[in-house]
C-alpha cells in the first residue's frame, strides 16, 4: 500500500513472525507498542505475513478493547470503574473530569491533548478509587483531589486550558 | 525415591545459596514488589531503603519479594537482623522507609509501631508473631507459602524451598496414572469457577488420541475484584509452571500456554521470566530434567475481554480470532487450540498439583468439607477494612473471612450483602455470614461461588444499583454472537437504568424473570448466567426492588437519579455561602440571595458540599421535591 511513511520499522517487527499462527495478539502488541495504536495500513502487511485474510486480522483487532485504531491522546487518564471503585465513589469522579474537561462522548478534551477512559478492576482495590494518569497510578482519590487531577492533567497536555 | 540427577544439581545449587542468605552476617532488608505493593508506591520505598543505606554507609542486602496478600498494610518491608527472625512492617512509605531503616539498624530500636509481626511462634521484643494474628491464624497456606517470603524472580528460592520436587517425584518415580489417582484422591476441582474435577478433565486429555496435546493454564482473571490468581502469578509463578509441567508429562501435551490478562503485566513479566530459567535449567525444553519428555511453555497476552476467560473464548483467541465463545461439545479435551486436544485449567487449580504430589491425595483430602476438598485463595474488597488475599479451607465461615482477615468492616457500619462469584455470580445477604464457603451451598442456592472474589457491601450502599451495575458489565463483555444474550443482557440493562432513575414499572420485574428464562438458551456460560446479578438480588433484597419501583425511592440514597443535595438556608452559617460555591468542583453551587442553591442539572452528587457543610446541606430523596427543580441525567 502507498503512503507507508507511519510505519516505518513494522517490517522488522513481521519479520520474526512470518507465516506462524498463534501470534496475533502479539503482534498486535508490539506494534502497538512501537506507535502507540495499531494504524490501519498495519493490517494489511500482517495479514500477508501472517497469511491470514485481512478482515479476519481486522476482525481480531476490533474486537479486543486493548488495541486502538487511532493514535491516543497526548495525556491518558484511566479510570478504574470497578466494583471497589464504584462503590467509593468512581462514577462521580468520572462525571467530574468529563465537566472540567469538557469531555465529549468519547472521553476527549476539545483540543483532544486529553482522553479519559474507563478500565476494569485489576484488583488494586487497596487503594481505590484509582486513576492511572499517563499510566502512573494515583490512588485513594478523595474528591477533593479531583480537580488537582483535571488541572494536572491539563498541564502534561500543554498547559492550555481546555 | 530415588531421584533425577538433573534435579539434584539443581536443588543442591539453589540450597546452597539459600543457607548462605540464612546465615549471612549481613541484615536483609526485603520490599514487597509485586503490583500490589507497586500500587501503594513501593517503588519510591524501594529506593529510599536503597538512598538510606548508602547515605548511611550500611552493610545491607536489599532484596524483593512477592506479596504476602496483606494488602491493606503496603508497601510492605521485611527486615531481618543475622540469626533473627524476620520482622515485616507496613505501610511504610518512601516517606517513613528512612526513619525506619536508620532506627532499626543503628539505634536498634525495633518500631512496634510500624511493625506489622514476625515470622516463627515466639514475640519479638514486644511484636506479636504472624502465627498468633488473626488474619493468619484463620488460614491454611498451602499455596502461599512462598508469597511475600521468597523472590519470585530467583529460581532457586523456590527450588530451596521444596520446589520441583513434585515434578521430580513424578517423572522418576510414578506413572501418569498414577498421578490421575492422586489428583482424584485429592478430589481436586477447578478453581475457575465450573469446580470439575481436575483429573478426570487430565485423563480426557491423556487418552485422546490426537496430537500434540496443549496444556492452557487460564490466567484472563476477568472477574472483577478477584485477584487471588495474580498472586500466584506475580509471587510464586514457578508453582504454576511446575503443575502445568506435570500435567504435560501426564498427558502428553508437548506445549503449554499461559493466557495472561493484559491488565496484568507485572504478572506477563513475572511468568515470562519464571519460563526462561525453567528453560535455562533445563526444567522446560528438550528432555526434561535429562528424562525422555520434552515440553515448553509460551505466555500469551490477552487483550482485554472478559469472554476470553471462557474456555473456548481463550483457544480462539490464542488462535488469532476474535474471543468469542463457542457452543460445547466439542469440549477442548477433543477439540482445542488449534483443533487439538487441550486442558484448560485454572491458575489456581495448577498451583495445587505439586502440594498433592509431594503429600498424596489423601493429604490434600482431609481438608475441607464432605463434597469439596482443600484449600481456597480469596480476594476480599468493597467496604472490608482491609482489603486482602487469603488462602482458607473450603468450609470456612464467611464470617471468619471478614472478621479475622479483613477486620471487618468500617467503625459502625452494618453489612448488608457480599457480592460473591464474579459478575455472573450475584449478590447474597448479609445473612449468610456463617455459611460455609463450599461452591455446593451456593450451587444449591441458584448462585455460584465463582473464583474467589468477595465484595462486602454495607449499608450506605444499594444492592439495586450494584446489581445494575454488574449486569452493565456482562451486557458490556457480551461477545455479541448470539441475539439472546446481547439483546437479552441490553434489554435487562435498559430496565435497571429505569428503576434507578425512579422510572420503574411493576411490569419490570416480570419482563426481567422473562428475559432470565429466555437468556438460558444463549450459547455459552456468560449468556446463561447474565440472569444471575438479577435472580440472586430479587430473591434476597425483594423490598429494595420494592422501594425503587413503588416508592422510586433508593434507601440507601445512592442511586444518583433519585437523590439531591440540597442547602438548607436556614442552616448554612455566615459566610458559609461563599465557601460552598468555591468547593463544589462542577460550579453547581451558586449564591441566591445570601445564601445558596445548588444548581440540580449540573451536580454530579459527588457529596463534597455535604462532607464540608453536614448541617446545612442535605441529601433528600428526589420525590419529596417538585418535578421542576427535577432534571435528570
Ligand atoms: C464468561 C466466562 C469467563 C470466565 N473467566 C474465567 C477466568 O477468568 N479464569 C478462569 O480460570 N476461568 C474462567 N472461566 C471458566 C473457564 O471457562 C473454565 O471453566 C476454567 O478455566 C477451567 O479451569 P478449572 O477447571 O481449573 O476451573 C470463565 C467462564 C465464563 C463463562
Ligand atoms: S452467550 Fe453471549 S458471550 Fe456467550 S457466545 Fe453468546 S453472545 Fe457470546
Ligand atoms: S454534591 Fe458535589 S457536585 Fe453536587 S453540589 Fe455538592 S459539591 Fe457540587
Ligand atoms: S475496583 Fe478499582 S481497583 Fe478494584
Amino acid at each position: 500500500m502507498p503512503g507507508q511513511q507511519p510505519l516505518a520499522g513494522l517490517e522488522g517487527i513481521l519479520r520474526e513472525y512470518q507465516g506462524r499462527r498463534g501470534v496475533l495478539l502479539e503482534v498486535f502488541h508490539r506494534v502497538q507498542d512501537a506507535y502507540g495504536y495499531v494504524p490501519p495500513e498495519a493490517i494489511e502487511p500482517i495479514a500477508r505475513a501472517l497469511r491470514m485474510h485481512a478482515p479476519t486480522v481486522y476482525g481480531t483487532l476490533t474486537f479486543y478493547t486493548e488495541f486502538r485504531t487511532a493514535a491516543p491522546p497526548r495525556v491518558l487518564v484511566n479510570m478504574c470503574l470497578g466494583p471497589t471503585c464504584h462503590l467509593r465513589g468512581a462514577e462521580a469522579i468520572r462525571r467530574i473530569l468529563e465537566r472540567r474537561l469538557q469531555l465529549d462522548e468519547n472521553g476527549r478534551s476539545p483540543d483532544g491533548a486529553v482522553g479519559v477512559h474507563v478500565v476494569q478492576c485489576a484488583g488494586h482495590c487497596h487503594v481505590a478509587p484509582l486513576a492511572y494518569l499517563n499510566g502512573q497510578v494515583r490512588g485513594r482519590l478523595a474528591m477533593s483531589d479531583v480537580v488537582a487531577l483535571a488541572e494536572e492533567a491539563r498541564f502534561l497536555a500543554g498547559g492550555a486550558s481546555a | 525415591m530415588v531421584s533425577l540427577e538433573a534435579f539434584i544439581a539443581l536443588q543442591t545449587q539453589a540450597q546452597a545459596r539459600w543457607r548462605a542468605r540464612g546465615e549471612s552476617a549481613v541484615p536483609r532488608i526485603e520490599v514487597g514488589m509485586d503490583s500490589s505493593n507497586q500500587h501503594a508506591g513501593a517503588a519510591a520505598t524501594l529506593q529510599a531503603v536503597r538512598d538510606t543505606i548508602q547515605r548511611l554507609g550500611l552493610q545491607v542486602a536489599v532484596g524483593a519479594v512477592g506479596c504476602s496478600g496483606m494488602c491493606w498494610a503496603e508497601p510492605i518491608v521485611v527486615i531481618t537482623h543475622p540469626g533473627e527472625p524476620s520482622v515485616s512492617y507496613g505501610p511504610v512509605t518512601a516517606t517513613a522507609a528512612p526513619g525506619l531503616v536508620e532506627d532499626v539498624l543503628l539505634r536498634g530500636d525495633r518500631r512496634p509501631d510500624l511493625a506489622l509481626g514476625v515470622t516463627g511462634d515466639q514475640p519479638l521484643e514486644g511484636i506479636a508473631p504472624f502465627s498468633q494474628q488473626p488474619y493468619f491464624q484463620a488460614q491454611r497456606r498451602w499455596l502461599l507459602e512462598r508469597c511475600g517470603v521468597v523472590d519470585p524472580e530467583d529460581i532457586d528460592h523456590y527450588l530451596a524451598t521444596g520446589g520441583y520436587r513434585a515434578l521430580d517425584k513424578a517423572l522418576s518415580s510414578m506413572t501418569p496414572e498414577g498421578v490421575i489417582k492422586e489428583l482424584l484422591d485429592a478430589n481436586l476441582t477447578g478453581r475457575g469457577g465450573a469446580n470439575f474435577p481436575a483429573g478426570r478433565k487430565w485423563d480426557f486429555l491423556r487418552t485422546a488420541t490426537a496430537t500434540p496435546k496443549y496444556m492452557l493454564c487460564n490466567a484472563d482473571e476477568g472477574d472483577p475484584g478477584a485477584f487471588v490468581n495474580r498472586i500466584l502469578l506475580e509471587s510464586d509463578p514457578h508453582l504454576i509452571l511446575e503443575g502445568m509441567i506435570i500435567g504435560g508429562w501426564v498427558t502428553g501435551a508437548s506445549l503449554g500456554f499461559v493466557y495472561i490478562r493484559d491488565e496484568y503485566p507485572v504478572s506477563v513479566e513475572r511468568v515470562e521470566r519464571a519460563v526462561q530459567q525453567a528453560r535455562a535449567s533445563g526444567l522446560l525444553g528438550e528432555h526434561v530434567l535429562g528424562s525422555d519428555f520434552s515440553f515448553d511453555i509460551q505466555v500469551v497476552r490477552g487483550a482485554g475481554a472478559y469472554v476470553c476467560g471462557e474456555e473456548t473464548g481463550l483457544i480462539a483467541s490464542i488462535q488469532d480470532y476474535r474471543g468469542m465463545p463457542r457452543i460445547k461439545p466439542p469440549f477442548p479435551a477433543q477439540s482445542g487450540v488449534f483443533y487439538k486436544p487441550t486442558n484448560v485449567n485454572n491458575v489456581e487449580t495448577y498451583a495445587c498439583v505439586p502440594g498433592i504430589l509431594n503429600n498424596g491425595g489423601a493429604w490434600f483430602a482431609g481438608v475441607g468439607t464432605e463434597r469439596n476438598k482443600g484449600t481456597k485463595l480469596f480476594s476480599l474488597s468493597g467496604r472490608v477494612n482491609r482489603t486482602c488475599i487469603v488462602e482458607v479451607d473450603l468450609g470456612t465461615s464467611i464470617r471468619t473471612l471478614l472478621e479475622s482477615c479483613g477486620g471487618g468492616l468500617g467503625e459502625g457500619h452494618t453489612l448488608k450483602g457480599i457480592q460473591q462469584g464474579g459478575p455472573l455470580g450475584g449478590i447474597i445477604p448479609a445473612t449468610w455470614l456463617d455459611t460455609p464457603l463450599d461452591p455446593a451451598n451456593f450451587s444449591s442456592e441458584g448462585t455460584i461461588m465463582g473464583s474467589g472474589g468477595l465484595i462486602f457491601l454495607d449499608e450506605r450502599d444499594c444492592v439495586i444499583d450494584m446489581c445494575k451495575w454488574l449486569l452493565t458489565f456482562d451486557q458490556d463483555e457480551s461477545c455479541a454472537r448470539c441475539t439472546t444474550c446481547r439483546v437479552g443482557s441490553m434489554r435487562m440493562v435498559d430496565i435497571m437504568e429505569r428503576m434507578t432513575a425512579g422510572q420503574g414499572a411493576e411490569e419490570d420485574l416480570e419482563t426481567m424473570r422473562h428475559l432470565s428464562g429466555v437468556m438460558q438458551n444463549a450459547n455459552c456460560v456468560h449468556g446463561q448466567f447474565i440472569p444471575g446479578p438479577f435472580t440472586s438480588t430479587y430473591k434476597w433484597f425483594r423490598e429494595e426492588f420494592e422501594s425503587h419501583i413503588q416508592e422510586r425511592r433508593c434507601p440507601a440514597k445512592v442511586c444518583s437519579a433519585m437523590v439531591e443535595y440540597v442547602v438548607q438556608p436556614e442552616a448554612l452559617a455566615d459566610g458559609h455561602a461563599e465557601q460552598l460555591v468555591a468547593l463544589c468542583p462542577v460550579g453547581a453551587i451558586v449564591r441566591d440571595e445570601g445564601s445558596a442553591t445548588i444548581l440540580q442539572h449540573r451536580c454530579v452528587r459527588c457529596g463534597l458540599c455535604a462532607q464540608a457543610a453536614p448541617e446545612a446541606v442535605r441529601l433528600n430523596d428526589i420525590r419529596s421535591y417538585e418535578p421542576a427543580v427535577r432534571e435528570v441525567r
